[in-house]
Order: structure tokens, then C-alpha cells, then sequence
């Protein structure tokens, strides 16, 4: 057997590495050479409960390939598919390596070795010629070169496909009081693949000078951690933080949102009292806590992906040569390629075998003698005995002198997570050095200062077919009186409101003093004002009020039917600001029943100092279920009256088709300071007259002028003393 | 009974909003005032008797995104005059409620009539005007107001001056202008700052105006056959006959100065 050793074009070093010494066993269940891509995300989102701002947000990508055996790889050609058509802030770069290494970097359509691209897989793994392609000479045990990338997160998509949306409820607190606000959370993903995700949300501290919440213990605090759809959720001790993770406490582990799909927390309540006195005093939005949002999906964000890597390792190969014992003039070539490595395995992509007369391979072949073969692979040798080698051949040709045979192979580490190289790809999002993550979500809240009015509108269908009664509930949730209020309400095409009816039915405004402007003396119908010529509705109606009182507020509720076992617990406000807990249950369709005691419709409650008008029992309530409002009385000190919290307009339509519910508007309010309506500033371009003129003086100035010239004529003229 | 499930709405800007979460925020101020002026022009005639009447003429369209009502619309008619003693002007003004009558209130989109109300807020007048349909988001409405004040010119004596402002206006202008005519018989001898186009009428251009902008014109008209001057007309005209007035006094009083040279012998009287 004669042992050439022949380089050829082959960039395989023909080392023995002491074949026999054991392979240091892996420290992970990770592969001896490994392609770790990940791909980290930072975000900064800002929501009020209403709108959602999702600013800059970003993507760092790393690549880095780890050689994790005891022996060297070389030439290694890494593929990475990058998405070209995203903008990236900062281009595929290295930013590690080893300094023996060298490292180059080039973008798609880029020359790269025929071996390598012939023996690309050809599905699968991608377009070879459209990968960015990293070629590093050399990399030893334990070292490894790392790249990075980054892009902008915009050019993916204007908001981060995995993100947190919120609603709060209320949208707006009052300046000065103590509210619970309800906080659903949803944690979106718009991928086609699983995502692990967990996080946590974190409110303001107690004692920040400026953040817009009264410096107090436990303000603002969450009083509930709600109910997750996935995983589990929990409070920290002090009710600062809440855990949304696997089982609630923090850090746990992950919960799983489906691909496509959100998952929600439900019914978090968080207990403050805002002090605005801490940012100037007047209504805006203020900072209710941050989420910090973690996730992990084993994908790659941008869509980043390696390709099939092309390594190689330790190997000897011998090409042999034999001569025919009966026929002389007949030769035989074969080629052994011995896997000379102690942890790969070898994918054998290509062989050659060719003979010349001369000691030159690059001679005129010997004919016949040339046999080449490509395979992807043509076959595996791994390290060790039985498989540890190939041949090629032999093959017979016919030569008259003692010819020379060349060989010439090329083989790859095999794609295998024991004995040869995997990739593995995640997207994770960063965590800064406080250890918090760096995917934020601010949640803002109204805060107002002054009176809040809250507008609420139901619809259920009336009593007889084609009939829809609208309920519309007007309420002061602030601090201070409102201004007269004015609201204004649709009624759709095809639908006639019954303004004025001997059933139930009419439009009616309770309680009925508080109507500022009545339309019609009649009561029904309870209305200021109907506007007709409108296009797309029928007509429009408009009631003006006179102020509400603040704090103390009734309530306006419905019940299922009379009789004790309809009791609710309803909660009303004094004109001291304190509640109370009344459970109240409709004895017939004019009297209700309040802690224990019988009230009839129009009577009054006392209660802590503070008088509530029994406005409206519906008459339904004898046999069925019906409404009751029960408005808590204030003093209006410029007309001397006494005004009422909440009022309700109640009115039927008939008409045949869907009745398309429309907002309520309220008029003629500062905006701000209304919620759960629809309310606009008013535009206002005032117009202002004024100029002055002196010129009657001029022309006096010219009289004087004229006078003078006539009067030192006429002493010119006059004869001289 | 109907066989509808009992159902209860609760009709909400929040319902609406949800429907949109990946939309970024309008600032605080945007959410509460998506409505533009898409066109507002604003016309002034001024009478001979120096009454003007004033009428506007706007597009409001809804930039936002759900439905609005206007519900109202104001606009502030104020006053300034010049203070005077027995009929002659003195420096120093003062604001003073303004005699003004409406003349027509049109929504010219429906084809009806508009309700316009006036009001006084702090002491000034405000015509208060109705706008009661729904606008969807995109939708626009058109509307014109016309009213007269009185005595709304400073009157000289050939010469007479208009300074009109508009503004603050509570919307963003896309498109607008600003005309005035001069009374019959009159002519513009002035206008500041320069108008955009000058002709019969003088104008300028409102668009562009940010929410809160404001705009001041000064006119002065006046029945001479003069050009359109850069100073105001009264000054140059009534100056420069002071100054011929005093060239020609300064003349006369150097020639009679001449006059009185001491002669140069006593003249004998005749016996």
C-alpha cells in the first residue's frame, strides 16, 4: 500500500491528533461546534388604556460559533440569511474572534468555493447564493468568533409582534380621591409560532415627588392580581409588583402564548389617590406603572436564519495504487479517507481519483483514469473503528509505465448534534443592568381636576315588538360641580322616538327639576331640544342640565325583578366624600326598600348628613325586572336650588331593523373632564374690531397752519409803525 | 314578547378605541380636538356708514376617529375704541361691547338653517352657532354666518381706518383667506401687513394657521383717487400739506424779516 500524501487543492491538514485520546464529554447537551444566533429585542411603548404609541423599537441580532471539542476545525464557512429589505442600523460585523483567525464577512452573490456551493443541500437550508457567507480560517477548542447585527424594528413592523396591550377602567380618576382601577392586560403574539413569555408590572413608588400620586404608604398599590388566561399570576409583599410568569411568583418560568393567539389577565386592581398638586396642578396623564415584558421563542424575530455550515476537521486520506498480478499493464486506484478525528463525523461531498505518467498531477491523465463522484453527501465516516474510513474504488486502468495516482476529496462536518454541528436560534429581549427588561410598556392615566362627567348608555329591547328603550345615566365622578352640561343623543333612521306616550314609554328625564330647558311644558315629554334635518339619522335630542354636585353621588341600577331575592349592594357617596354600602332590592314598581327600610318614589333618604331623592322606581318593577335611581342632593348656590347626582334620561323608539347604537355626545364641557362619552373643544375663531386715527388732528394742525400764514400775510401787507 | 336576548349596550369612546390598539397615540390635546378647518374664509364689507358686515364662511371636517358632534361653535365678536373728548381722538383705548346683529346663520351642508344664539361669557359678546351633526371620521360640514356690527371704523376726516383681527382660532387652518372690501366709493390706501392680492378688495391668505394662531390686518380707506401708499395715507397726506404749510410760512416770515432792514437815509418830507 503506498501512502502519497497529496494536497491537491485540498485545504485539509494532514495531522494526526492522538486518535486514541478520550474526547472531553460536552459540557451541555449542546453540539461540539455550535452556531448559537439570537436575537434580542428592546422596545419602549407607551398606552393610556385608549391609544397605543408604540415609538423606536429595536433588534440586535449575535451570531456566534462555539467550538466546543478538544480539537480544531478549519475553514469554516458559515451562511447567514439576513432579510435584506429591513434596515439595519448596524450591518452583519464582527465583533469577536480569536487572534489567530481570520474572519471575512461577505454579502449574497459574493464568490465562494465551488465545494462549498456544489454540495449545498438543496432544500431545506435556504438559498446558498442568496446568504450572507462568513469564512474563518481557523478556530480552536474553546474559542469562538461572535457577530452582530442590528436593525431597526420599524422596518419590520410599526409595533413588535409580540407586545402587551392594556385597557384600564376607569380612563380617568379624579384629582384627590382614592380609586380602584381595573386593568385587563393582554400579551399579543402576531407570529406563526409559539412564544414563552413572562413579565411583571411595577408602580410607581411611594414617595415620588413628582410623579402625580399622593405621597402616602401603599399609594398607589395593586389590591388584585386578577386571573390569567395562561400561567399564573401573584403580587410581591409590599403590592408594589405584580408577577405574570408560569405560576405567579417572580421569576418562575414562562407561560405560553400560542401562535396567532393573546392570552389575558383579567380583573388587576390597582388602589390610588392621585395628587396633581405634584406636576402643576392641572388635568393630564400620569405615569400608572411600567411593564417589563420578557419573552423567548426559538426563532429568530426578523427572520434571520443560518444556512448549512461547511466545516472541517481532522482527517488523513491514502490513495493507492495496485498492480494487476496477471495483467501487468493493468493498474487499479483506490482512495481511503480516514476520519483521523476524535469527536466528527464526516460528510464526504466529493472524490477524484486520477492517474498520471508523470510526477506532475497536473499531467496529461492516464485515460480511463479518471473517476470523480459528488454527493451530498456521498457518504458518513465518523471518528473511531468500524466507520471510521471510505473508500473510493478501486478502479482499473491500463498504463504501460508505473503510473502515479493522485486523489483528491472534500468532506464536512456532518449536521449532527453529537458528532458534528447544530444550529440554534432564539430571540430573547435585553435586560438592563437594574435586571429589569428592556421591552417596556408605560401605562399612563388621566387624571382630573375637578368634575368628571360620566356619561352611560344602555339599550335593551321594551315591552312590545320592534321596541328598543335607550337608558342614558349621567353621573359627576369628580370633585367640584360641573358647569351646566348639556348631552345629546341619535336616534337612528327608520326608528321614531315616543316622546310622549300614556304607556311607560315616553321620554322622561328624572329627576325632572334638573332639566334646565324643558321644550315641551308637558312632562313627557322631557327634552330641551330636538334637532330634525339631520343626514343618516333621524332626529337628534338634546338635554341641558343644571350643574351636578360633587362628591356625593347615588345610583342608578337595574334589577332583575321585585322582591328581596333581587337585593344588591350598591355603594353611594356622601357630600363628605365618604361611601357607604346600601343594599337595595325594589318592593314594586314605586317603592324600593334601603337597609331594611321601605322608600317610597319622590321620598328622600337621609343618610351621614346627606339627602338622596328616590327619583325613579320604573313601573315595571310591580311584575318585572326595571330600573331604579336613587340621585344624592347638592345645593346650586347662583339660582339657589338643589340639584341632583346622577340624572337619567329614559325613552323608547319603534321602528323596524338593527338599531345602530351611537356614542353619546356631550356639548359644552371642557372634553377632559368626561368620560365614557364622546366630547370634542368647541372650535372658536373669534373676530375683533378696532383701529384709531388721529388725522382729525392733522387736519387741526393744518387749519392752525393756514391761519398763521393768512394772519403773517395780512401783517406783511399792513403799513409799518 | 320579543324573542331578542336581553342584552345591555355600553356605548363608549373605549369600545371604539379598542378596535384600533396598534395605532399610534394622538397627543393629549389631538384627542379631544380632531376637527380642522378645511376652508374658512372670513369677509368684511364695510359699509359708507362705517358699519361692517362680517361673514364666515368654513369646512370643518373630522380628523379623528370615531364620530363627533361639534355640538357648538363660538365665535367671540370683541371691540376696541379708541378713547376721545368732544369728538377728537385721544391716545389710549378701550374695549367696548360692539352693537351686532346677526344677518343669516346657514349650514350649508344640510341646507338649513343654523341656531345661533349670542351669549356673554366674561363680559363679551360670543354668537354661539349649532352644529348638530354626527361627523364620521373624514367627514365634513359647511356652515356660513354673516352679521353687522356698527361703528366698527376709526373715522378721520378723508381718510378712515379698519383694523380687523381674527383669531385665536381653537383649529387648524388647511385652506383660508381673509377679504375686506372698502365702502363704495372708497378706495384701499393702505393695508398691513401686505395683503396677498390687492385689487378692488384686499386679501390674505389664512392657511397653514396652527391651532391657536391669530391674524391682524389694518385698512384705511378713502374716497381720494390715491394708490395703495406703504404709510398710512392720512399721514402722508395731511403731512405733506403741513409741510408745504410751513415752507410757505417759513418763506413769508424770511421775506418779511427781509423787509424791515433799516433804510438807508431818512427821506425829507416835502415842505
Amino acid at each position: 500500500m503506498n501512502r502519497r500524501g497529496v494536497l491537491g487543492v485540498a485545504l485539509l491538514v494532514a495531522l494526526l491528533v492522538a486518535p486514541g485520546s478520550s474526547q472531553v464529554s460536552q459540557a451541555t447537551p449542546d453540539a461540539p461546534l455550535s452556531v448559537y444566533l439570537t436575537e434580542i429585542v428592546n422596545a419602549t411603548l407607551e398606552t393610556d388604556g385608549l391609544f397605543y404609541d408604540c415609538g423606536a423599537w429595536n433588534v440586535t441580532g449575535n451570531v456566534t460559533i462555539y467550538n466546543g471539542a478538544t480539537e480544531r476545525v478549519f475553514d469554516v464557512w458559515l451562511p447567514i440569511w439576513l432579510d435584506t429589505t429591513l434596515t439595519y442600523l448596524t450591518p452583519l460585523s464582527v465583533s469577536e474572534k480569536p487572534s489567530y483567525a481570520y474572519v471575512e464577512v461577505s454579502a449574497p452573490g459574493a464568490s465562494i468555493p465551488s465545494w462549498v456551493l456544489n454540495s449545498y443541500p438543496s432544500s431545506g437550508f435556504g438559498d446558498a447564493n442568496s446568504m450572507h457567507w462568513v469564512h474563518i480560517t481557523e478556530l480552536q477548542p474553546g474559542d469562538r468568533v461572535v457577530l452582530t447585527y442590528s436593525i431597526d424594528g420599524a422596518s419590520i413592523s410599526t409595533c413588535p409582534p409580540i407586545r402587551v396591550s392594556e385597557t384600564i377602567d376607569p380612563e380617568k380618576i379624579v384629582d384627590g380621591q382614592t380609586q380602584d382601577i381595573e386593568i385587563n392586560i393582554t400579551v399579543v403574539n402576531d407570529l406563526p409560532w409559539d412564544v414563552s413569555v413572562k413579565l411583571r408590572k411595577i408602580l410607581p413608588p411611594d414617595n415620588g415627588p413628582s410623579d402625580g400620586w399622593r405621597d402616602a404608604a401603599g399609594n398607589p398599590v395593586f389590591t388584585s392580581a386578577g386571573t390569567p388566561t395562561s400561567g399564573g399570576s401573584g403580587l410581591s409583599t409590599d403590592g408594589k409588583q405584580l408577577n405574570w410568569t408560569g405560576d405567579g411568583s417572580w421569576p418562575d418560568g414562562w407561560f405560553t402564548v400560542a401562535a396567532n393567539s393573546n392570552e389575558n389577565l383579567t380583573g388587576v386592581v390597582v388602589r390610588g389617590t392621585p395628587d396633581l398638586s405634584e406636576v402643576g396642578g392641572s388635568t393630564q396623564k400620569v405615569h400608572m406603572g411600567t411593564i417589563y415584558l420578557r419573552f423567548t421563542l426559538a426563532r429568530a424575530i426578523s427572520g434571520s436564519r443560518v444556512g448549512y455550515l461547511y466545516a472541517v476537521g481532522d482527517a488523513d486520506f491514502e490513495a493507492k495504487k495496485e498492480q494487476d498480478t496477471s495483467t501487468p499493464s493493468t493498474w487499479y486506484e483506490t482512495l481511503v479517507v480516514y476520519d483521523t478525528s476524535g469527536t466528527f463525523d464526516y460528510e464526504i461531498v466529493y472524490t477524484k481519483l486520477w492517474a498520471t505518467t508523470t510526477a506532475n498531477p497536473e499531467g496529461t491523465p492516464i485515460a480511463g483514469s479518471e473517476n470523480e463522484q459528488v454527493g451530498s453527501p456521498i457518504a458518513v465516516i465518523g471518528p473511531g473503528e468500524a466507520s471510521a474510513s471510505y473508500q473510493y474504488g478501486p478502479f482499473s486502468f491500463s498504463s504501460g509505465s508505473v503510473p502515479k495516482v493522485w486523489a483528491e476529496f472534500r468532506a464536512r462536518i456532518e449536521r449532527d448534534e453529537t458528532y458534528g454541528w447544530m444550529n440554534y436560534t432564539n430571540t430573547t429581549v435585553g435586560v438592563g443592568p437594574d435586571g429589569r427588561s428592556k421591552f417596556i410598556v408605560r401605562e399612563m392615566i388621566w387624571v382630573v381636576r375637578g368634575y368628571l362627567v360620566k356619561a352611560k348608555k344602555e339599550v335593551r329591547p321594551g315591552p312590545v315588538n320592534n321596541m328598543t328603550c335607550i337608558t342614558i345615566e349621567l353621573y359627576n365622578a369628580g370633585e367640584w360641580m360641573t358647569p351646566y352640561v348639556e348631552f345629546y343623543d341619535l336616534i337612528p333612521l327608520n326608528f321614531m322616538a315616543k316622546e310622549s306616550d300614556a304607556s311607560n314609554e315616553s321620554m322622561m328625564f328624572f329627576p325632572i327639576e334638573m332639566l334646565a330647558q324643558d321644550a315641551d311644558s308637558n312632562s313627557p315629554p322631557d327634552y330641551s331640544q330636538v334637532v330634525t334635518g339631520l343626514t343618516g339619522y333621524q332626529k337628534g335630542y338634546l338635554w341641558k342640565t343644571y350643574p351636578l354636585p360633587a362628591p356625593q353621588m347615588g345610583f342608578a341600577e337595574w334589577f332583575d325583578g321585585p322582591g328581596a331575592a333581587n337585593v344588591k349592594t350598591v355603594t353611594v357617596t356622601l357630600a363628605d366624600g365618604s361611601t357607604r354600602q346600601w343594599t337595595v332590592y325594589p318592593v314594586d314598581g314605586s317603592t324600593i326598600n334601603v337597609n331594611g327600610t321601605n322608600y317610597a318614589e319622590g321620598s328622600t333618604i337621609a343618610a351621614g348628613g346627606t339627602d338622596f331623592l328616590v327619583s325613579w322606581v320604573q313601573n315595571t318593577l310591580d311584575t318585572g325586572a326595571g330600573r331604579v335611581v336613587v340621585s344624592a342632593k347638592g345645593t346650586y348656590e347662583n339660582l339657589n336650588m338643589d340639584v341632583y347626582n346622577p340624572v337619567v334620561v329614559h325613552y323608547c323608539v319603534i321602528g323596524k331593523g338593527d338599531y345602530n347604537l351611537t356614542d353619546i355626545f356631550v356639548v359644552g364641557v371642557d372634553p377632559r373632564n368626561t368620560l365614557d362619552a364622546t366630547a370634542v373643544f368647541m372650535p372658536s375663531a373669534g373676530v375683533e374690531f378696532g383701529a384709531a386715527t388721529f388725522e382729525q388732528w392733522l387736519v387741526i394742525a393744518v387749519a392752525v397752519l393756514v391761519v398763521v400764514g393768512v394772519l403773517l400775510e395780512r401783517r406783511r401787507k399792513s403799513p409799518s409803525q | 314578547m320579543p324573542s331578542r336576548p336581553l342584552h345591555a349596550f355600553f356605548a363608549s369612546a373605549l369600545v371604539i378605541a379598542l378596535c384600533l390598539p396598534t395605532l399610534h397615540a394622538l397627543g393629549a390635546q389631538g384627542e379631544y380636538n380632531p376637527l380642522v378647518y378645511e376652508r374658512l374664509e372670513v369677509t368684511a364689507r364695510v359699509s359708507e356708514d362705517g358699519a361692517v358686515t362680517v361673514t364666515v364662511r368654513a369646512t370643518l371636517r373630522n380628523d379623528g376617529r370615531v364620530p363627533v358632534v361639534p355640538g357648538y361653535g363660538k365665535l367671540p365678536v370683541s371691540g376696541i375704541r379708541q378713547r376721545s373728548a368732544g369728538g377728537l381722538p385721544l391716545p389710549g383705548q378701550r374695549r367696548v361691547n360692539l352693537s351686532v346683529t346677526v344677518l343669516s346663520a346657514r349650514d350649508l351642508t344640510r341646507n338649513v338653517d343654523m341656531e345661533v344664539v349670542p351669549l356673554w361669557e366674561n363680559g363679551s359678546l360670543v354668537l354661539r352657532y349649532s352644529l348638530w351633526q354626527p361627523l364620521r371620521p373624514g367627514q365634513r360640514e359647511s356652515f356660513e354666518l354673516s352679521f353687522r356690527i356698527e361703528n366698527g371704523v376709526a373715522r378721520g376726516v378723508l381718510f378712515d381706518e379698519f383694523a380687523f383681527g381674527i383669531g385665536p382660532i381653537s383649529n387648524r387652518v388647511e385652506r383660508g383667506r381673509v377679504v375686506i372690501f372698502p365702502p363704495a366709493g372708497s378706495r384701499v390706501t393702505y393695508a398691513s401687513p401686505g395683503p396677498g392680492s390687492r385689487g378692488e378688495s384686499v386679501e390674505w391668505d389664512l392657511s397653514g394657521l396652527p391651532e391657536g394662531g391669530r391674524v391682524r390686518v389694518w385698512v384705511e380707506f378713502s374716497p381720494l383717487p390715491l394708490p395703495m401708499l406703504p404709510i398710512k395715507g392720512y399721514l402722508v397726506f395731511w403731512g405733506a400739506l403741513i409741510v408745504v404749510m410751513l415752507v410757505l410760512i417759513a418763506s413769508r416770515a424770511l421775506r418779511r424779516s427781509e423787509g424791515r432792514r433799516p433804510r438807508l437815509a431818512p427821506r425829507a418830507r416835502p415842505p
